[in-house]
Formats: C-alpha cells, sequence, structure tokens
C-alpha cells in the first residue's frame, strides 16, 4: 500500500465512523465536521506575467496566450475549500484529518490531504501526533489556507509563496511549560514530504523532501507572541526537467577547453538538487491586544546550491479593529544572498562560429535556468477586512509589487525580459468563511 | 419624534436582552475539588490555551451554541474579546491541527446536562439554569 493509499485510507475511515459513532463515551468529543472557504478573486495590471499565491501553482492558469490587459485575472489563486472530520477516541487519544481543495499543479489527492494524524496527549501538556502533520515553522505555518484567521487576502507572498509545503509525513512531539503566566511551548517534527512541486516551464519538479526536521520554541504572554523556528529539508533526487541542461553541461568534460569545463562543472553543482540541503530559521512577532494587531517575521533560508533558495525575507502587518471593520496594512520583502549569475566570459571566444553558438547558447541557458529560482521583490499592501457574521468576512486588497531584475520566481512569466525591472498592481477581493 | 421613541425602545429592548444574556455562571461537576478560578484561568480554558484547572486536572470545556448571544456576552465578560474575534481565533486553533475543536451545546440546557455527566467538564450557563446536578464555580455577575 502507497503512503498516498494510506492517507486516503485513514481519511475514508474517519469520514465513514464520523457518520456511524455513537458511542456514550464520546459524548464530551463527539465526531464532528469543520470546514472553512475562500472565495476569491484577484486582478492584475501586467499582461505578461502571471500572478501566483505560491510556486506551487502554475503560471499558465492565468497566462494564456491571448491574454490581455483586460483579462488578467483568476478565481482560482485565492480560493479553497478545507474539511476537517475529528474526533476523540479517549480524552488521551484523537484522530484528525483535513483535506484542502486549492489551486496547485499536482493535483493527486494525496497531495490536497493536509494531515491526518493520530494525536495522543499523555499529559495534559504533552502532544505526540503521528501521521500526516502539519508543517509548523513559522507564525501562521498551519493556517495559511485559511483566510478565516488573519485580517489580509493571502498570507505575505514574498514570506510564505516559495515555501508551498504545508505538511509533513512523520510526527511530531510539542510540550508546553507556565511560567510566571507566560506560556512556553517547545516543538520538535520529523519526517518526510511529497508535497511540493514546482512548475518548470511545460514540466514539473516534484521535490522529495526527506530528512526534514523542524524546531520551533513561542513564547505567549499577554498580548505578546514570540516564536523562533528552524527547519531542515534534503532533497533527495534530480529535477528531471533540467536533465537535458545537465547532460549538456556534462558533455563538456574533455572538451579539451579548461576555462569552458570549470565554469560548466561549477553551473552544473549549482544546479544539483540531488543530496542538496535547505536550512530555514525564522523569528516572528505578534502583539495583539484585541483592538491593534502588529505581527512581524523575519527569515533566513540558504541552500548548498545556488539554484534553490538563499534568500532573505520579512514583512511587517498592522491591523487596527474597528467593530466588524478591520483595516490593516502589510510591507513584505524576499532578497537574494548574492548577485545574479552573468557571464564572466563566452564559452565560444576564439572557436568557429557554428561551435561558438552552440557554446554561448548553452551558457546562456545554464546561467538562466540558475537564475530563475531566485527572487528579489517587495509588496505594500492596504485592506480593508469587514466581518459580515461571526463566521464569514469580506475583504479587500490593494497590492503593489515591485520585482527587481532576475528575481521573478514569484512572478513568472514566459514572455517576459526578466533583465528589467517590473512593477504591477493588484486589486483583489476575497469572502471567507469557516462552518 | 415618534420615530426616535421608537428607537430608543428598540435600544432599551436590546440593552434588556443583553442584560438577560451577561446573568451568566460557571459551573462544573459537583466532584470537582476547585474551589476558585480566576478570570484569566477561566480565558485561557476557553481560548485553548489551558487544558487543566488550577490543581492539575484535566479539564474539557463545552460551549454554549457558536454565535449565540450567552457565548458573545461570556467573552465580553471574561476577556473583553468580541464574537469574532474569537470565532478567529478557535478557527486557527481548530484549523492548525493542533488541537480538537470544542463540543458546541445547542442551548444551556445541554452544557448542563453535559457538565452535570462528566467530571472534567466546565462550562457557563444562566444562573437561571443551575440546579444541584452542577456546582457554579464563578459568578460572572460579581
Amino acid at each position: 500500500m502507497t503512503r498516498s493509499n494510506l492517507i486516503i485510507g485513514m481519511v475514508a475511515f474517519m469520514l465513514s465512523w464520523l457518520h456511524t459513532t455513537t458511542s456514550p463515551a464520546l459524548e464530551l468529543q463527539p465526531p464532528q465536521l469543520h470546514g472553512y472557504g475562500t472565495l476569491g478573486w484577484v486582478h492584475d495590471d501586467h499582461a505578461r506575467s502571471a500572478f501566483v499565491r505560491d510556486t506551487n501553482q502554475s503560471p499558465k492558469d492565468t497566462l494564456p496566450d491571448d491574454r490581455s490587459w483586460f483579462n488578467n485575472d483568476s478565481w482560482l489563486r485565492d480560493s479553497r475549500l478545507g474539511l476537517q472530520a475529528s474526533m476523540r477516541l479517549s480524552p488521551e487519544l484523537s484522530l484528525m484529518s483535513q483535506v484542502v481543495l486549492r489551486d496547485q499543479i499536482t493535483r493527486d489527492f494525496g497531495y490536497y490531504v493536509d494531515w491526518a494524524l493520530l494525536a495522543w496527549n499523555p499529559l495534559p501538556e504533552t502532544q505526540l501526533r503521528v501521521g500526516r502533520v502539519g508543517y509548523d515553522l513559522f507564525l501562521i505555518s498551519e493556517q495559511r489556507n485559511m483566510g478565516y484567521g488573519y485580517p489580509w487576502i493571502r498570507p505575505p507572498v514574498e514570506f510564505h509563496g516559495w515555501i508551498p509545503l504545508f505538511s509533513l509525513d512523520g510526527a511530531d512531539i510539542s510540550h508546553a511549560v507556565v511560567v510566571n503566566d507566560a506560556r512556553w511551548r517547545v516543538k520538535l517534527q520529523g519526517g518526510r514530504s511529497l508535497g511540493v512541486g514546482i512548475p518548470m516551464d511545460d514540466d514539473l519538479y516534484r521535490l522529495d523532501l526527506d530528512r526534514l526536521f523542524v524546531a520551533t520554541l513561542a513564547y505567549e504572554k499577554g498580548p505578546w507572541q514570540v516564536k523562533i523556528g528552524h527547519s531542515r529539508l534534503h532533497l533527495n533526487h534530480e529535477a528531471k526537467p533540467l536533465s537535458p541542461l545537465h547532460d549538456a553541461l556534462d558533455g563538456l568534460a574533455g572538451s579539451g577547453l579548461p576555462a569552458v569545463e570549470a565554469q560548466a562543472a561549477e553551473y552544473r553543482r549549482d544546479m544539483s538538487f540531488a543530496d542538496s540541503r535547505i536550512t530555514l530559521s525564522t523569528l516572528g512577532v505578534v502583539y495583539d491586544n484585541k483592538d491593534w494587531l502588529v505581527q512581524a517575521e523575519l527569515g533566513r533560508v540558504s541552500a548548498t546550491i545556488d539554484m534553490s533558495t538563499n534568500h532573505d525575507m520579512g514583512y511587517l502587518a498592522v491591523a487596527r479593529r474597528l467593530g466588524n471593520w478591520t483595516p490593516y496594512a502589510l510591507s513584505s520583502a524576499i532578497r537574494p544572498h548574492k548577485p545574479a549569475y552573468a557571464a564572466t566570459f563566452n564559452w565560444g571566444d576564439g572557436l568557429p562560429a557554428g561551435m561558438a553558438d552552440g557554446l554561448n547558447g548553452l551558457q546562456q541557458v545554464a546561467i538562466t535556468a540558475i537564475n530563475s529560482s531566485r527572487m528579489d521583490q517587495e509588496t505594500y499592501t492596504l485592506g480593508l477586512r469587514y466581518d459580515v457574521t461571526p463566521w464569514a468576512a469580506l475583504k479587500w486588497q490593494w497590492d503593489s509589487t515591485r520585482i527587481h531584475p532576475n528575481g521573478y520566481l514569484l512572478r513568472p512569466g514566459n514572455l517576459l525580459d526578466r533583465s528589467q525591472p517590473l512593477s504591477v498592481q493588484a486589486l483583489s477581493v476575497a469572502l471567507d468563511f469557516v462552518f | 419624534m415618534k420615530t426616535v421613541i421608537a428607537l430608543l425602545v428598540s435600544m432599551l429592548g436590546f440593552v434588556s436582552e443583553v442584560a438577560l444574556a451577561e446573568n451568566l455562571v460557571v459551573v462544573v461537576h459537583p466532584s470537582n475539588p476547585l474551589t476558585a478560578l480566576t478570570r484569566p484561568q477561566l480565558s485561557d480554558l476557553f481560548l485553548g490555551r489551558g487544558t487543566t484547572f488550577p490543581d492539575g486536572q484535566r479539564a474539557t470545556i463545552v460551549e454554549q451554541a457558536r454565535d449565540s448571544r450567552t457565548r458573545e456576552s461570556f467573552f465580553r465578560l471574561v476577556n473583553g474579546m468580541s464574537l469574532n474575534q474569537v470565532n478567529t481565533y478557535w478557527a486557527r486553533l481548530t484549523f492548525s491541527g493542533r488541537i480538537n475543536p470544542p463540543t458546541f451545546m445547542t442551548d444551556g440546557r445541554g452544557v448542563l446536562r453535559t457538565v452535570a455527566t462528566n467530571p472534567e467538564a466546565i462550562g457557563y450557563v444562566d444562573a437561571g439554569l443551575v440546579d444541584e446536578s452542577v456546582r457554579v464555580l464563578l459568578d460572572l455577575r460579581e
């Protein structure tokens, strides 16, 4: 039985039990079905770049060949539907599963199952969970899909958009203590994940992540909340869409052009995902006194290869609750650690024209490929949330994004000259609800 | 003038309804040994931050109907949160997979019955509903 089948079976089992069990022992926590959703629409003013909420969304969905200024909109990007089934088997044991239907390029059912877990609380403040659990590194890691839970329409793209990793298959353990009215919570997670796919031209790179670890420490007292986190991910296979490029670069070995061979080998290493590692560190602070919500988070991600993510990112959000109205402002940015790759010399220099053209072309393709993973942009956001009922909120949001040269991963566009900066304005409307 | 009077009458009616809903007491099972609970401790329990009573015993909260005026009044009295804020807070907890959502009863009598039959339960009801099947732990009218 594959892992996906196991997850699907667990979900089906819970849903079937949901409708059949009437055990009096569960009176305090009978099986429950809850859900949430977002109906969202986004429009932007740039016809040749695609709006994506995260890198697991295909730019082609909103970038048709005949795209014009007037049809740069999408109902898919922010719309989603989540269903959660939970039940308590005993005071210490509970089952939970959550399926989230959203626009993403990996469309097998297993990729829509965010959690399917068994939780055991041997002590009231200690919890061990096994199965598919939420990847819990950031302040709102486990709530990124639930728009009702935060003021804005979507989590800051610059902070969350490059890592649409929602869950891991494995286990976690958390323990909380209260000291001087302050609540401290430590959590460790370990496992693997198949949950991320990255579009690469017409193909897809499924990130098979293993040896995935997360450690977080959270502090909560009064209106303050602080969370620091550290995570490591290991990629265990190559990106198949890059195979032709890998082969071409490997083919230069023994070409008798030492400088070209050395640089080709360097490029080849910098785009070798197999056995590469990613390290993330984050620090988040929240101040929420019921009237004001101020939330800020900083992150640093480093990888062992340059074509992976090597960036610093952060955001600052401020929201003011005025009855049912919540105006908010948000600013977020992501910056690469290194400047973009550029040719230090032309591989074809001094060679016959035909061969020179081929080598120069290969060199340019390799440089473009490595630079394609760079993210270098910032967004300024203004918005308004209106709580229509205690279970639904309507939101309007305006985003102004500036993308710097060669920093286009979060704003893909096949026809763009990525060496040029780009400024994009986007208008979004969303209805978030829970049930 | 008639419009103003009608408006005042309707506002008085609203205030009266709120006042009725604020006639709340916190109840536990008669066997629960706890003798006192502060409002911050109560708030932590009903926000899922704490899962035990101050004496270390496991606590299970029993909620009124999710969108009820009783629940709205309870949180305003205990920690000043609006129903929108409470629902948003609980939605974040529930859909993060960290904690099972609380059990919601349809009315105060349901809360009373559940607390009366579960030693670890804690709930809140209109003071007028209380009988010998439960014990009042905290009077929110004080």
